[in-house]
């Protein structure tokens, strides 16, 4: 953080008390939830290469009050090259697994969701349905469906992590080839998974259309093809 | 994160612990009580049929396609059968039906996106119970419709009517004053919160009036109660939370309901000696008040009177207004542009502020202007059918992509509907509609350019014979001749 200039550079802890500007930084940091670390071996960040001038400190380096106990800042004066500034290294602690955001999903047209269909198909009209005269029936009903529905969703249905990356058209052609260009990495195997993607976005968008124009008859979809992108509902606040 | 489902949950079950006031129905007859008979197999496959294939599946998963193909087998269909009658003979409605996930989307349209109000929660609910509830929402549009439980003036979430009758009838109000030389203002009413303000217990002595069967009153006093709901913002999910007070927006019950709960206020307005002086429309949330005389002035005392009125029956219905959404409109063929204000007597509306007219007042997604004009309307619609074909352009051009077979029926199904929404307002014998006509006629040039792959300079005529298209004002005409009977 580029900060302030200092008349003095003996940054010591009495500073705080001789410069009003800083005070007033390190509030505006605390609202933030932020504490200035002091480098372990304190001096100079800025040196000028007009040597009349004085060398002063400029250069601050704010923490979460949480982590500040924590972390080490140093200053490197052996990594200033040429420059005028002196470069602050501190170490930031990060969650040991940053995790993607996953659900559980089948993917249209797959033979997972055939095999899905299947089994609700046979499964549905197994339940034993009985006399239904009170609400515990009622229950155990609505239970022994809701029991044929789950097991078969958590067979057929698998983990699939969720990224701005994930493409619509996108198959498992394209997963296999791309994977085979990763461990080949030739240039014959590549220009495969273009031609690939070409094909498989083609026919997608093809089937797109045709769903479209015949089976649903709702152009309306396709605004959004055309319309300006908008930001989904969390970021466009 | 706990923050902003604790802001979502409040905001959309602010209605609970509002007070309601029963004793208002009291002057409303209690009609005879009637059977209810349990549900044949065609009602079943009746409700599946009209479910779209693409909607979002609930919390189990299940889709509309999937539930059409289990319900290909007559064991499945006995057992959902089984289940439905069950549910209303013992007045219960399981535990699982009653789980939910409320997705909050934003409202299109707003300037700003920093208060809860500005987003919606759509519920979604379990398929079968779903399919139940349509069934059953069936059953009561019926009984809406044959045993007259709702009043004419009421539109929306009933059969057989829809927003172009509630139009109409208001232009014909309009206009049938003009003949008489009267003028008429009207204010339109905007309820908070609808869907989640409707009051159960309210809502039950309500059915026991309109005269359901006793099993159906039980059936839904099992249905509103215990909910769950989770909320869900993009990808992040909160934990189960109770959502006693409301009826579900997204459940195919929450029309039929919604509109069974206002049938009441309509009844006792017109029962009240201030309805032989003012009309009242109302479509779902959006009622709108109508007063005529001879001159503008008359029609604000009117229309201040009825909307007190209006203010106490919502009130005693645990509803309420929001007078900062309150809508003022004068319908006058005059050249005069005099616009009394119309000071409302409730806040912002006061007399420091008073509500004006705009110069379009949008209502039901028709555009009134005070002359009745329609230019305005049809300008909207005609632009927007014409984006639509723009935008339909990229499925095909003359050489790759659709076939023109399918173009134009693409067009006629798709596009023409939303050009000449409303068209019954002001397309009929004698109107004078040649500008309106005209920017309709463009669009269709467009349309049938690309249905044909023809040059872009080809005459109109031509191009609309080869791709088989009425011209517009003769498209109008028939459909005009169609719908008087």
């Amino acid at each position: 953080m580029n900060c302030l200039r200092f008349n003095t550079w003996a940054v010591t802890l009495t500073f705080t008390q001789e410069c009003g500007t800083l005070t007033s930084h390190i509030e505006i940091a605390a609202d933030l939830d932020l504490e200035w670390t002091q480098p372990s071996n304190p001096g100079p960040t800025f040196i000028s290469h007009n040597e009349d001038l004085r060398p002063s400190v400029i250069d601050l380096m704010f923490h979460q009050i949480s982590d500040s106990a924590r972390s080490r800042t140093n200053r490197d004066p052996d990594w200033k090259g040429p420059a005028d500034h002196i470069p602050l290294t501190t170490s930031v602690i990060l969650d040991s697994v940053i995790k993607g955001v996953t659900r559980r999903s089948i993917t249209r047209g797959s033979d997972a969701e055939k095999a899905f269909i299947n089994n609700l198909r046979t499964g549905v009209p197994a339940i034993t349905v009985g006399t239904l005269n009170t609400p515990a029936d009622i229950d155990r009903v609505a239970q022994a469906l809701a029991d044929v529905f789950s097991t078969v969703w958590d067979e057929h249905s698998k983990e699939v992590c969720i990224t701005k990356h994930s493409q619509p058209w996108w198959d498992d052609e394209c997963t296999s080839l791309l994977s085979q260009y990763k461990t080949e990495k030739l240039e014959e195997s590549w220009l495969a998974f273009r031609r690939t993607v070409k094909a498989a976005k083609r026919k997608f968008f093809d089937s797109r259309i045709e769903d479209i124009a015949l089976l649903n008859k709702c152009p309306w979809d396709l605004m959004e093809w055309v319309k300006q992108r908008k930001l989904p509902a969390c970021e466009a606040i | 994160m706990d923050d902003l489902w604790n802001a979502l949950h409040n905001t959309y079950n602010s209605a609970s612990g509002r007070e309601v006031d029963l004793s208002e129905l009291d002057p409303l007859p209690t009609l005879k009580e009637r059977d209810w008979p349990p549900f044949s197999a065609l009602e079943l496959t009746d409700a599946l049929a009209s479910c779209s294939s693409r909607s979002s599946p609930g919390p189990d998963h299940i889709m509309w396609v999937h539930l059409k193909v289990i319900l290909e087998s007559h064991k499945a269909i006995q057992i959902l059968l089984d289940l439905a009658n069950a549910c209303i003979r013992v007045g219960h409605w399981p535990k699982h039906f009653k789980d939910s996930i409320s997705v909050i989307i934003p409202k299109p349209g707003k300037p700003s996106y920093s208060t809860p109000k500005s987003f919606k929660p759509i519920v979604l609910l379990n398929t079968i119970g779903k399919l139940i509830e349509k069934m059953i929402s069936n059953r009561l549009q019926f009984n809406m419709i044959k045993f007259d439980l709702v009043h004419p003036n009421q539109v929306g979430g009933v059969r057989q009517r829809s927003t172009e009758d509630a139009g109409l009838f208001l232009t014909h109000l309009v206009r049938t004053g003009w003949a008489k030389g009267k003028k008429t203002s009207v204010v339109a009413l905007d309820i908070a919160q609808f869907f989640p303000s409707l009051n159960h217990a309210m809502l039950l002595a309500i059915l026991r009036k309109q005269g359901f069967s006793s099993v159906v009153t039980k059936f839904f006093a099992s249905y509103l109660v215990d909910r769950f709901t989770a909320y869900m913002w993009g990808l992040f999910r909160s934990g189960p939370r109770q959502a006693d007070i409301r009826v579900g927006q997204g459940s195919a019950l929450s029309p039929v309901l919604s509109a069974l709960y206002i049938a009441p206020v309509m009844k006792l307005y017109h029962m009240n000696p201030v309805s032989l002086k003012m009309s009242l429309l109302s479509f779902v949330d959006d009622g709108t008040v109508a007063a005529q005389s001879k001159s503008l002035d008359e029609n604000i005392e009117t229309l201040k009177e009825a909307y007190t009125l209006l203010l106490s029956l919502f009130v005693a219905l645990g509803l309420v207004l929001e007078h900062s959404k309150t809508e003022y409109f004068i319908f006058d063929r005059s050249h005069s542009d005099y616009s009394p204000p119309l000071d409302l007597g409730y806040a912002p509306y006061t007399s420091d502020n008073p509500l004006k007219p705009n110069l379009y007042w949008r209502y039901l997604g028709f555009y009134f202007d005070r002359k009745l004009l329609f230019h305005e309307h049809v300008r909207f619609y005609s632009t927007k059918a014409l984006s639509s074909v723009k935008a339909m352009k990229m499925l095909g051009s003359s050489t790759r992509g659709l076939p023109p077979r399918e173009k134009r029926l693409l067009y006629r199904s798709c596009v023409l509907p939303i050009a000449t929404y409303g068209y019954r307002l002001w397309f009929f014998d004698g109107a004078r509609c040649k500008k309106a006509l005209s920017s309709l006629k463009t669009m269709q040039r467009k349309a049938a350019i690309w249905i044909t792959g023809a040059f872009s300079t080809s005459p109109t005529g031509g191009v609309e014979s080869l791709a088989g298209l009425i011209p517009v004002h003769l498209h109008l005409q028939k459909m005009a001749g169609r719908a008087n009977y």
